[in-house]
């Protein structure tokens, strides 16, 4: 308890939240839902609060093992009634487990950026159902409200209360994404969508399941909705199927050993996992972090760059996020403070609760939101959501400014820094035509889900690696996908040295190359945000993955060559015997017919530090490994090779400190000029792996360049501002590598890489709308265990 | 090779399993007489091992080893040379051909390698997370310029130039063995059949092998996969194959030795020869070959097989008589094409290990001291093991480790549970016992995942527990997961299981085409598919010497609801397929699926199809006759007491101990009681009680 009391005292976004919650109402209504601390619930709703505090381990640890089974078999019940590849081969869901008053538990290994929605839900629904229609044993619950908590409505959530001896004793839940469920276009993205009406309806929390009995009146009304209303009947069924199997289980556990004993390991479970998180944050400084990234083209008409900006704020063993100075909400583009909330938890858990069984109420106990309503990531009712877009950038932006936390840390807790990896950004594509089989599929095809992990502080990220918050997910076959949708893969592969560059590698993505076949025309309906507006972006100087590129060449020669017995491998093949490929609007919807070639790359890692410090023997394996152009080798790493394809070590010498002295006569010098720190306490040097480091002085604390420890101003001070700049349009850096954003964006984007003017490392590498201030990476205030005092009296 | 007429002087089988630490034979008798040896695994070459464990059974005979292999009607061996091959990575060094464009089917993994074959629990741990290394690297991927399409239609013809050279460059660069596989070559396999002939012409001496002649389903991943991993270990396996063939030849043995194969069954030499992959996996399928017998035999259709290992514990269930099955797998976190006898493991074992984690938790395993150093009463490793803590509650006795031929120090048991007990603050006894429950609630919990998602309730399955540990825990894992019956099959042949699974074996070919067909359909072509299959069974099974007789076709079709993923076999009766059979398929089609995935599961309205044809042609070979014994035997009663500590009593009881060596029997026992047996022991907990059947099976009463 006097641990809580603790934590809620190292909350220093209290007074802010206050603020906010008092500006507006928010019930889920115009603004997002945000639970009080206190639910007010219908005292006639008895909850099942009676729990052991002093329960034997054994009896735990066999119950924590149980809850994790329990809820798989909720989560394999699901795929088993459903059969829908989108749930049993993507895994586009998630199932939970939640105490009766909504705190969750344990989620299940499947998509994680849904874990932060089930909470919202049931605590909404247990303030606002209570008391009419009143939640009674046999409920099922159905809602796919963004504005309460769902990504957009095609995630469908159903949940059940469970009973014992009269009163509420727990909830399951599952989150689903079932397909077609209404709205302006077919599938239900809907990136035209001016606002929400012209999206699927959203349902807020009502009866699905009514005391045992599904109420056909609702069930039809839901399924009237689709354009596969079979199919949608089957999602729900199987979602239904779930709760009731794994109720089944839950009243089997409460028999065997009642009630108290598994509310007390459920509270256990909270507590263990609060404890793991606190422990983790309290040795990590206190200070702030912040994360900006940009979002081209968002609706049809629209040629602007978009900001996106998170900030966390962490004292002791309490984070408080902001998303202050993100831009206006706009059309469909748009996500809802759930959304941002939920990416947050997810980012959070995977960071510092990784061992701790998917339980997101330990994490949210360290965690305060103060939302700016009316932006792009907290939108404002009747904002449309379908398209995801700032939901998945959500997601991007609550791994990066966490990852820049947890850098801060001592080894063990850095090392789950990540910078970001590809799958979702920019964006899908959509195959429709006839196929062989005179069926008609429209099928938004799955290459992208093979994903790229970006590179850690220790190691390279992974190439076609998936995606981290979607952990179990498959790309399928190239044969998988010729036999449904009537095209040819030209080629499948990773695309080489589409990774980030730097001291670690982000991972490579996956790029394809097709031909419509067997069909008259195959159409391609692209729904993205502009791949030239990089989103991919590394952390401490390592440079931004491949963003993503749509492309297509139109009535080649590409039948006669194969009947020559010709066929380009490569997308340099294609261009080669083929022309020139041009970029696609990510908006975008093509007619392919005979000869046509269409070509989708997608994103790619970023990557961590600066480049000139990998391993040159590293580099040299990359080459042999394939992983990067040849070409890369000397432009972003500075190694040099001799003649049979050894490093040449003088000459990488030479190159490298070349590089340096280019950067250092390129940059624009910083705007202040460094203050000489005092004497360095003994061993009290901390070193942000390849970045920056941290020097505790006599009287303050540091920044320092890693690489010539030259002070970078005090850490309570921005570091960019001591270092100079390189600003350029990442076009120019890298025309294959960075799409111009100019093609379909009239804002001008520029990469800014930070460099230090005594050595030439490179510090910093951003993407920004050039008019935009840099991002404050990072903030320090104290470094764990420093009595604030101490700082305060050394400044 | 098997021939009735010819054998009369022939009247016995057997069957020889190798195992990490030992290798097991099994002689069965025509008439049911089952003699055991266990022998240590002879790792640097175990073929050395094989011969000593019949070597061995012959002494225990008394019979010379000329006069048992005269007597002897087959052979079969469950081998691990193959496996062991892929888990030490010390295979030939393979070159793969595959289709221009998508050489990097094996490095991208469908994008699902960084994360596949880890447990869940594992996978938010991000930064600790890698893709497995390929077996093929980058640079002996040679992609050649030639394209089928999904209808088997020639877009771009085979460059076999490019062939050449490239046969010729993997040469040049040591490689000893090449595996072709490219696109839709399951539809058609010409450019796979010629690159292969170009490369025996270029280079005779390298192994080479076709993803089309081992899988037979869509997918190139796991198909080449599957294709590289039979190239890896194909020259290892043909040098084996040799000295095995050799070695029994000159012990006197006429006829071919056979290999257990992951489909269930076995295959001959040759076909080992030419699809070595086919023997990985194919030790625990022996033992479901056992289980399944042994099950039709003493009718129970619904068996859980369950057995614990030093490492793993691994089960597989039988329904209606039938071995589930699985169409792929993943094996070393990488995904192998072959369709096989469904067996789900999770690490716990004798060896897996007790820990107390960041939280101050106890866990069990998943790592496993393994055999080496084994748990800590084996005097080598310091880790408490769940073995150790069967050893602390006195349920393993430490004098009567393998027949008592190995010593164990119980001490060590008790001061490696002491380190964890003074760390939770609990007594020796009572972290012993909650190492043991922990352990197996995992079991229990693998028993019910694994029903749900195939479908059924475990209440109405008998558990069959064998294996070193198997005997051992069942009795408390059957009751947490809600189990009725534990057997201990053929007590004095349960530790050896698999072995004895070799030695009852029938020779299986299986067949596979893969063709979609949408429903309704008149029939035509699925009579036209089956016909050609079994044309080239019955041909492949008459020149292995079976008549027509001891041949059994199993026909199925693989048939799924279109708009949806789940597949399921359907048998099909053996008569001429037209419009109304095909209206029987369908039926009994949505029969099975809601049988199996919930009534009203199946997406109608989105149409049927049929994605796969499979022919089981069943050579039927001489099994031994378990029969109700008569009551001659030896009746043994419970010779001693020892102290047990029992978790339900939450302290020692004076346990009773009924030893037997051999086909003794035993009277009805009240648990809590031990039965000791050669290998292991079998625990009868309070409240259960065990009885020995007639034919010999320990029944335990959950």
């Amino acid at each position: 308890m006097s641990e809580d009391i603790k934590s809620r005292s190292d909350d220093v976004g209290l007074e802010d939240e206050a603020k906010i919650l008092s500006e507006h109402k928010w019930d889920g209504k115009t603004y997002s839902y945000i639970p009080p601390r206190e639910l007010k619930i219908d005292p006639r709703l008895q909850l099942h609060e009676d729990h052991d505090e002093d329960l034997d381990p054994i009896t735990y640890q066999v119950l924590r093992s149980r809850f994790w089974n329990i809820n798989l078999d909720h989560s394999d019940t699901v795929k088993r009634v459903s059969g829908s590849p989108v749930i049993v081969y993507t895994e586009d869901f998630n199932t939970s487990l939640l105490t009766e008053n909504g705190d969750t538990i344990i989620c299940g290994p499947s998509i994680q950026y849904f874990t932060g929605y089930g909470d919202l839900v049931v605590k909404w629904t247990l303030e606002n159902r209570s008391t009419n229609p009143g939640i009674h044993e046999g409920d099922i619950f159905i809602q796919n409200d963004p504005y309460i908590g769902t990504a957009h409505q095609i995630d469908v959530e159903l949940y059940m209360p469970v009973f014992w001896e009269g009163k509420l004793f727990c909830w399951i839940f599952s989150n689903c994404h079932v397909g077609d469920i209404g709205g302006i276009n077919p599938g239900s993205f809907c990136p035209e969508a001016p606002d929400i009406y012209s999206e699927p309806v959203p349902m807020p929390p009502m009866k699905l399941v009514e005391r045992e009995e599904v109420r056909d009146d609702i069930f039809e009304m839901i399924v009237r909705q689709s354009r596969t209303p079979e199919n949608l009947t089957l999602q729900l069924r199987s979602q239904i199927a779930g709760l009731r199997a794994t109720r089944t289980r839950i009243r089997e556990l409460l028999e065997e050993h009642g009630a108290r004993v598994i509310k007390g390991a459920m509270r256990k479970l909270i507590s263990d996992c609060s404890r793991v998180v606190r422990e983790r944050l309290r040795e990590i400084p206190d200070g702030e972090w912040n994360e900006a990234i940009y979002m081209g083209a968002a609706g049809p008409e629209d040629r602007s760059i978009h900001r996106l900006v998170t900030r966390v704020v962490k004292k002791g063993d309490h984070m408080t996020f902001y998303n202050e100075g993100t831009d206006p909400q706009f059309q469909a583009a748009s996500g809802t403070y759930g959304s941002w909330r939920s990416a947050l938890i997810c980012a959070a858990g995977t960071m510092l609760a990784y061992d701790q069984m998917y339980c997101p109420a330990g994490v949210i106990e360290h965690m305060t939101l103060v939302p700016t309503p009316g932006t792009l990531t907290c939108a404002v009712h009747p904002a449309a959501v379908t398209t995801l877009s700032a939901t998945i950038v959500s997601v991007y932006l609550a791994s990066q400014v966490l990852s820049k936390m947890v850098l801060t840390g001592p080894e063990e807790i850095r090392r789950v820094a990540n910078a970001t990896g590809g799958v979702a950004l920019p964006g899908w594509w959509v195959a429709a035509g006839t196929n062989r089989n005179g069926r008609y599929v429209a099928d938004v095809t799955a290459d992208q889900v093979m994903g790229s992990i970006g590179a850690f502080p220790y190691r390279d990220g992974v190439d076609t690696g998936g995606a981290w918050w979607w952990p179990r997910s498959t790309a399928g076959n190239a044969e998988d996908w010729e036999q449904s949708v009537p095209f040819l893969y030209l080629y499948r592969r990773e695309q080489k040295g589409s990774g980030g560059a730097g001291r670690w590698r982000g991972g490579n993505g996956v790029e394809v190359g097709f031909v419509p076949h067997k069909t008259e025309v195959l159409s391609a309906q692209v729904v993205s945000v502009d791949p030239g507006v990089v989103t991919t972006i590394g952390l401490m100087g390592g440079l931004p993955g491949h963003p993503g590129n749509f492309l297509t060449a139109s009535k080649t020669d590409i039948w006669a060559r194969f009947s020559r017995g010709e066929m380009p491998g490569t997308r340099e093949e294609v261009e080669s015997q083929l022309g020139e490929l041009r970029r696609i609007s990510p908006k975008g919807s093509l007619e392919l017919t005979d000869g046509d070639i269409w070509v989708v790359e997608n994103s790619a890692g970023g990557g961590f530090g600066d480049p000139l410090l990998r391993e040159p023997e590293t580099v040299l394996e990359d080459i042999k490994e394939d992983r990067i152009q040849a070409s890369q080798s000397e432009k972003y790493y500075g190694v040099l090779l001799d003649g049979n394809g050894n490093l040449d070590e003088a000459g990488t010498k030479s190159a490298r400190s070349a590089i340096r002295q280019d950067r250092m006569d390129k940059c624009r010098l910083p705007d202040k000029s460094p203050v000489r720190p005092g004497a360095a306490t003994a061993n009290a040097s901390r070193f942000l792996t390849e970045g920056v480091g941290l020097l505790v002085a006599e009287e303050a604390l540091f920044w320092t360049c890693a690489h010539c420890q030259r002070s970078l101003g005090p850490t309570t001070e921005n570091y960019k501002d001591y270092l100079g700049c390189i600003e350029t349009n990442p076009h120019d850096v890298d025309p294959v590598m960075y799409p111009d954003s100019h093609d379909f964006c009239d804002d001008d984007l520029v990469m800014r890489q930070y460099i230090c003017t005594d050595c030439g490392h490179l510090v910093a590498t951003d993407i920004a709308r050039a008019h935009d201030k840099p991002v404050v990476d990072m903030k320090i205030t104290s470094l764990p265990g420093q009595q604030e005092e101490t700082i305060t009296r050394g400044a | 090779m098997e021939n009735r007429r010819a054998s009369e002087k022939r009247d016995l089988a057997i069957g020889v399993d190798i195992g990490g630490t030992f290798t097991d034979c099994v002689v069965v008798f025509d008439s049911g007489t089952i003699i055991t040896a266990k022998t240590p695994t002879t790792p640097s070459d175990r073929s050395i091992g094989f011969f000593n464990a019949i070597e061995r059974a012959a002494e225990k005979l008394e019979i010379p080893l000329s006069a048992l292999m005269v007597r002897c009607r087959r052979i079969v061996h469950g081998t691990t040379t193959g496996t062991n091959a892929l888990v030490s990575r010390d295979g030939s060094r393979v070159g793969l051909l595959t289709t221009k464009g998508h050489g990097h089917a094996t490095y991208m993994m469908r994008g699902s390698g960084r994360t596949a074959g880890l447990p869940a629990d594992e996978l938010l741990d991000i930064s600790n997370t890698y893709k497995p290394t390929p077996l093929v690297p980058h640079d002996r991927i040679l992609e050649i310029p030639e394209r089928i399409d999904a209808d088997g239609d020639e877009i771009v013809r085979l460059d076999e130039n490019s062939v050449r050279e490239a046969v010729l460059t993997l040469k040049d660069a040591g490689c000893d063995a090449i595996a072709i596989s490219y696109l839709w070559s399951i539809k058609n396999e010409t450019h796979e059949r010629r690159s292969r002939e170009i490369a025996e012409e270029v280079a005779p001496e390298l192994f080479v092998c076709n993803g089309a002649d081992l899988v037979r389903s869509v997918g190139e991943y796991e198909r080449t996969v599957t294709t590289i991993m039979n190239a890896y270990i194909g020259q290892v396996m043909l040098r084996y194959i040799d000295a095995i063939e050799k070695g029994a030849r000159e012990r006197g043995y006429k006829r071919g030795v056979l290999f257990a194969q992951c489909g269930g069954g076995a295959m001959s030499a040759a076909e080992a020869r030419k699809a070595p992959i086919r023997t990985v996996q194919s030790g625990p399928v022996a033992g479901i070959v056992a289980s399944r017998y042994l099950a039709e035999k003493i009718n129970m259709p619904n068996v859980l097989a369950a057995d614990m290992g030093g490492t793993t514990f691994d089960v597989s269930a039988i329904r209606k008589g039938e071995p589930l099955e699985r169409s792929s797998s993943i094996f070393q976190r990488l995904e192998l094409a072959l369709p096989m006898y469904d067996v789900e493991s999770i690490g716990a074992g004798g060896g897996s290990i007790a820990w107390i984690d960041s939280s101050g938790r106890l866990n069990v395993g998943p790592k496993s001291a393994g055999a080496d150093p084994g748990p800590a009463c084996y005097g080598r490793g310091e880790d408490a093991t769940v073995t150790d803590a069967d050893v602390v509650m006195g349920v393993l006795d430490p004098d009567q480790f393998l027949h008592g031929r190995m010593k164990v120090d119980a001490r060590r048991s008790e001061a490696a549970i002491q380190r964890l007990a003074d760390q939770l603050g609990l007594g020796l006894q009572e972290t012993a016992a909650g190492i043991v429950r922990i352990v197996d609630s995992k079991m229990a919990d693998l028993i019910r995942r694994m029903s749900v998602m195939r479908g059924f309730d475990p209440r109405e399955f008998s558990c069959f527990a064998f294996g070193g540990g198997g005997p051992v825990h069942a009795g408390a894992v059957a009751r947490e997961a809600g189990l009725q019956q534990v057997v201990v099959p053929l007590p004095w042949a349960a530790a050896l299981w698999s072995a004895f699974g070799a030695a009852t074996a029938d020779i299986v070919h299986l067949y596979q085409h893969p063709e979609n067909i949408l429903l309704p359909n008149d029939g035509a072509r699925v009579n036209e598919i089956f016909t050609d299959l079994e044309k080239k069974a019955m041909e492949e099974l008459e020149k292995e010497g079976f008549p027509q007789t001891d041949i059994v076709l199993n026909r199925r079709v693989r048939m799924k609801y279109a708009m949806q993923v789940h597949d399921v076999d359907v048998n099909v009766r053996n008569i001429a397929i037209g419009a109304p059979e095909m209206e029987q398929i369908e039926r009994d089609f949505s029969f099975i699926y809601e049988e199996l995935f919930g009534k009203g599961a199946g997406y109608r309205e989105g149409g049927v199809e049929i994605t796969g044809f499979s022919l089981r042609a069943v050579g039927r070979t001489v099994k031994p006759e378990i029969a109700e014994r008569n009551t001659q035997y030896r009746r043994v009663e419970p010779g001693s007491t020892k102290k047990v500590y029992w978790s339900e009593k939450a302290g020692f009881v004076d346990t009773p101990v009924c030893t037997i060596e051999h086909e003794e029997t035993i009277a009805p026992l009240q648990g809590p009681a031990l039965i000791q047996l050669p290998d292991t022991v079998i625990v009868v907990r309070p409240g259960q009680t065990a009885e020995m059947d007639a034919f010999g099976n320990i029944l335990i009463k959950v």
